[in-house]
């Protein structure tokens, strides 16, 4: 007896299969599943990858701009209403922006309830007018003045409370007729 | 016994060697077709998401029922109110009588001692193995194994002299 119902539980058990049908759709599910899981893998590897190279894009535009968590950029006019960024270290040659070819023009892109204010540190007798947001800068042609040398204008960033964030220092200098100017931070 | 090379093999050839034996202990469990159809399928993918390479065929095989059992395991805690196959349905499944009969009484019995006697007599696992699917004791199957055998004797229509 015992012996009869074991064969015969193996035997019932042993009926026990998949329709040819259901064993298809099962697997064709499964190749389904795994397509979806390669491809979400896929766009995280792109992803991871976009984000990386935006990040590195990201790493020169903060280096020089961004202290203390603030973020300043100053522009030079180049005439005909085009401007360059100026980074911080950075040394180059400037250019007039109006016709009489005494006026160089900067402008300061400063965080949201930000202000700045200036220092002179050493201006020969040029004149400097601000605006909201710009810096003109009259330099002196007359032939009393030395052509060569430098001048320095110190920009300090206030935030709304009036405390100071950040100070820069743009330095104009005169070499041979040209004008250039450094951005530079005081630490 | 010595050991086999590493086997990894893909999810079509697993499926075609132990499809219907992942269903049957899944069939015992769930006590219906759609349920174990399900179980199965989960099973696949873990096994496709796992991609691990087994130390032998044994282990290989051994890996799937015991991922077979804790799915249904867990399907089975989720899903308290899932349907039992009905007896139309399984004396539609089979040709004999015997058969339905001894399947019907199978499934009648308590989860434990159904998935131990599915294991032993079906699978033609040892009580050593079973303990080590179920990650139980050697005694602890023995015991199932001998109160299920009681019970589905007795409810056979057997003497209970097993």
């Amino acid at each position: 007896m015992s012996e009869q119902w074991e064969e015969r539980l193996q035997s019932a058990a042993e009926q026990i299969v998949m329709a040819e049908p259901v064993r298809e759709q099962m697997l064709a599910k499964c190749m389904a599943k795994r397509s979806a899981a390669a491809r979400r893998k896929m766009g995280c590897r792109v992803a991871a990858v976009v984000c990386f190279i935006c990040l590195l894009l990201m790493i020169p535009l903060k280096i020089g701009t961004e202290e203390n968590g603030i973020s300043v950029v100053v522009y030079a006019a180049e005439g005909e209403g085009k401007w360059s960024r100026i980074e911080v270290g950075e040394r180059r040659k400037v250019n007039p922006a109006d016709e009489d070819e005494s006026c160089y023009t900067f402008r300061l892109q400063l965080p949201e309830n930000h202000l700045f204010e200036q220092e002179g540190v050493g201006l020969w007798n040029d004149y400097i007018h601000f605006g909201n947001d710009e810096i003109h800068w009259y330099t002196h042609k007359d032939s009393d003045y030395p052509q060569d040398g430098k001048a320095s204008l110190r920009i300090l960033i206030l935030d709304d409370e009036g405390n100071r964030v950040d100070t820069l220092e743009l330095e104009m200098s005169r070499e041979g007729g040209e004008r250039y100017v450094e951005l530079r931070r005081v630490q | 016994m010595p050991k086999d090379d590493k086997v990894c093999k893909s999810v079509e050839t697993v499926f075609e060697e132990y499809g219907n034996m992942l269903y049957r202990i899944a069939f015992v469990m769930m006590k219906n077709q759609y349920d174990a159809e399900d179980a199965v399928q989960d099973v696949l993918i873990k096994y496709m998401e796992k991609r691990r390479a087994f130390e032998g065929e044994e282990h290989c095989k051994a890996w799937l029922i015991r991922v077979t059992i804790n799915v249904c395991k867990n399907k089975l805690r989720f899903y308290r109110n899932h349907p039992d196959i009905s007896m139309q349905e399984l004396s539609d499944h089979y040709e004999t009588k015997e058969d339905t009969e001894v399947m019907e009484h199978l499934l009648k019995l308590p989860r434990k001692y159904r998935e131990v006697l599915t294991l032993y007599y079906v699978e033609g696992y040892q009580c050593r193995e079973i303990a080590t699917l179920l990650g139980t004791t050697e005694s602890a199957v023995r015991k199932r194994l001998e109160r299920g055998r009681k019970q589905l004797h007795e409810r056979m229509g057997g003497v209970a002299d097993v």
